[in-house]
């Protein structure tokens, strides 16, 4: 039993889970031929181009050039750039036939589409970073300076060297080791935390 | 009464109370005060009972429940269905998992002190309370 390992071990499973999953999806889609590098669908299938989009200025933000490229703006801003000069280089080579756009005339179909596009990919990337925030384990701050500044706080100051040096030994243990609440740390504590009390004179009862 | 909200916080809770504790020039008489100060509950109770300990969830299910004991010439009378005990005469751990209503732990021995921690189902908090008569 590690209940207490309950949160990081579902996020886990999840991501295990959806990782099975998505390569399920891609193993069917490659079985059928049907993910392929296929530019010229791009302009009649959205799917395939909000995936070119998106891998677009992924691969950009990895450059040197592109690591600038960053935040709530500018990352929608470079995505709608690229979008739209896509967009409309679509159209101008004739390959955007999607009715809606390429009724426009060129190259403002293609950059409609493109930005539609670069909408979704913004919108759809922050809803999965979003969801993938909630995923992803819980940043445990530091034990040691967890300790250090309760005792600071729980102890006058002229006290608080001494209590520093009382639990000099816990932080000395805590600082070379994760610290991970797992269910025989929690008991190993409770006891410890016992045997502090019996010694200090809690009076413990008969039964 | 500090809430353990993330698992290194009920280290810290110990620790604060060791330098407590220990900067007291005479612990004996704070020591039941202090254990009332670090006593988290959120509605479970760990309670002395008839020769065992008995912890009652409270209105929804305990998960991870673990009681630790200490004491004289401890016994073990019976161990809860699905729990994990281990005793000695000194101590005694017990691993309750989920709790849904009050669990009893069947122990006798002399000067016993107790304590159990759980978590909630959905939440990393940690919850900690003393045995009370």
């Amino acid at each position: 039993m590690h209940l207490n390992r309950t949160g990081p071990t579902l996020r886990a499973a999840v991501i295990t889970i959806a990782a099975l999953i998505v390569a399920l999806v891609a193993t069917v889609a490659f079985a059928q031929d049907s993910i392929t590098f296929d530019p010229i669908a791009w302009g009649s299938n959205p799917g395939l181009a909000l995936t070119a989009l998106i891998g677009a200025v992924a691969w950009l933000r990895q450059t040197p050039l592109g690591k600038r490229v960053d935040g709530p703006l500018l990352v929608p801003a470079v995505t709608a750039g690229i979008g739209a000069v896509g967009g409309a280089l679509l159209e101008v080579t004739g390959l955007l036939t999607l009715e809606h756009f390429a009724a426009h005339p060129d190259p403002w179909g293609g950059v409609l589409y493109g930005l539609a596009l670069a909408f979704s990919a913004v919108t759809g990337v922050s809803l999965f970073n979003y969801g993938a925030s909630k995923l992803r384990p819980e940043r445990q701050p530091s034990a040691v300076q967890w300790v250090v500044d309760q005792v600071r706080a729980l102890v006058p100051l002229p006290s608080l060297p001494a209590a520093l040096a009382a639990v000099a030994p816990l932080l000395a243990e805590l600082a070379q080791s994760e610290a991970v609440l797992t269910d025989d740390l929690r008991a190993d504590l409770q006891g410890r935390l016992l045997t502090l009390l019996r010694k200090a004179g809690l009076t413990g009862v008969d039964l | 009464m500090r809430r353990l909200g993330i698992p290194p916080r009920i280290i810290t809770l110990f620790a604060a109370l060791a330098a407590v504790c220990l900067t007291f020039p005479a612990c004996a008489p704070i020591a039941g005060e202090v254990a009332r100060a670090v006593d988290n509950s959120d509605g479970a109770t760990l309670t002395y009972a008839h020769q065992g300990l008995a912890f009652d969830p409270g209105l929804t299910p305990a998960v991870g429940v673990i009681v630790r004991a200490e004491g004289g010439n401890l016994q073990l009378l019976e161990v809860p269905d699905g729990a994990t005990c281990t005793v000695t005469t000194t101590r005694l751990d017990c691993r309750l998992g989920t709790v849904t209503a009050t669990t009893t732990v069947g122990l006798s021995g002399r000067a016993i002190v107790a304590n159990a921690t759980w978590r909630r189902a959905g939440s990393s908090a940690v919850y900690l309370t003393f045995a009370r008569p």
